[in-house]
């Protein structure tokens, strides 16, 4: 168990997975939210009469959020990150990976695929409270967002499944799939890349008009000859050469803006 | 406008901007950063994030070049939310900037 820490005056959390969930089973009034609520009282999180002020509005978005986000993210050791958010009127809550020390065992991995969602198995995770208008910073700053080189222009085929690879679970996939993807973009720039990529994908979902789900994501390959952005059709993918410019755009747009939420 | 220092050329100005900007503005984040031509001349284009307590989250976009003595700074900014709907506009702005002549006896 990860101990919690709390500080009051921003509200941002420091816990394990199950300790969140807790936290969040027992702000939708469940009777039993966990073993973990003891350690939430003692961190100050949960109070006799409710959440503690400065966690409320985070805590209101994730029971009742207007907009979700799921971002996964495997570095350029291939060791795969992820984050979580929503959205809800003049709040974004976030619930980051933390860095963590290699383990043993040669992994850092803190996801396993759970009930279909990108959490952490284990390991510390943020659980932290933004402005809506703040979000993109906040998920520039998670996936490095900064000054690049520029990519030739021609646009590099792949197939998608390899794309799939780099984002999966299981870290042999993922370091296999980094040195295919790796000789594809050195063949493409003319030269043996030094280091594979930064992958990450980000997806936002909301309910529109008439309750119809509407996704909206982008997938970004960031390599040290420029940054792409895959388009996916059928079994093949396309990634072209992209500006963290362009992606910075790409990131404000991933909010629905009032039309589309209807 | 600033006057540079002697000797101080497009790239040692700007990377000296580089080390001032996160000290004048909360929360910078420096997003791209470019060197482009613009009317035969060499500019640097940046795009960083940083917060205003009035504002919020604000996204600006720079083009600097220099002209004889002088460092010339254009500089767009936008809440980072209308930031998307701007940023042709601003680009067109950067792309009219013509820098030079006399203006009642005075460079311009």
């Amino acid at each position: 168990l990860t101990a919690i820490l709390f500080d009051t005056g921003s509200g941002r959390l420091q816990l394990d997975q199950p300790s969140f969930d807790c936290l969040v089973a027992w702000a939708r009034g469940h009777e039993n939210p966990g073993p973990e609520l003891l350690a939430l009282r003692d961190a100050g999180a949960v109070q006799s009469s409710g959440p503690h002020p400065a966690l409320a509005r985070a805590l209101r978005a994730v029971t009742e959020p207007v907009c979700t986000l799921r971002l996964r993210l495997a570095d350029e050791e291939t060791r795969l990150k992820a984050a979580e958010g929503w959205v809800s009127g003049d709040t974004a809550a976030l619930l980051l990976d933390l860095p963590e020390p290699e383990s043993a065992d040669g992994g850092a991995d803190g996801l396993a695929p759970q009930n279909n969602r990108w959490i952490s198995a284990r390991g510390p995770r943020d659980f932290l409270t933004v402005p809506p208008d703040f979000l993109p910073a906040a998920l520039a700053r998670v996936v490095r967002l900064g000054p690049r080189p520029r990519a030739r222009p021609e646009p590099v085929n792949v197939v998608a499944d390899l794309l799939d690879v780099l984002l999966a679970f299981d870290p042999v996939q993922r370091r296999d799939g980094a040195e295919r993807l790796a000789d594809i973009l050195g063949r493409a720039a003319g030269r043996r890349l030094a280091s594979p990529s930064r992958i990450w994908q980000a997806r936002m979902t909301w309910s529109g008009p008439g309750d119809s789900l509407t996704t909206r994501s982008l997938y970004v390959v960031d390599s040290e000859t420029g940054m792409f952005l895959a388009e996916f059709e059928d079994r093949r993918a396309t990634l072209w050469p992209t500006t963290p410019t362009v992606i910075w755009r790409l990131l404000i747009r991933l909010l629905p803006d009032t039309v589309e939420l209807g | 406008v600033e006057e540079l220092a002697a000797g101080l050329d497009l790239e040692q100005w700007q990377t000296l901007a580089e080390e001032q900007l996160p000290l004048a503005l909360q929360g910078y984040l420096l997003l791209d950063r470019e060197r482009l031509e613009r009317d035969g001349r060499a500019v640097v284009r940046r795009l960083a994030h940083h917060a205003r307590a009035d504002r919020g989250s604000i996204t600006m976009e720079q083009w600097a070049l220099v002209e004889g003595p002088s460092g010339i700074t254009l500089t767009a900014s936008a809440g980072t939310l209308e930031y998307d709907g701007l940023a042709a506009m601003f680009s067109g702005i950067a792309d009219d900037l013509r820098v030079g002549g006399e203006l009642n006896g005075h460079r311009r």
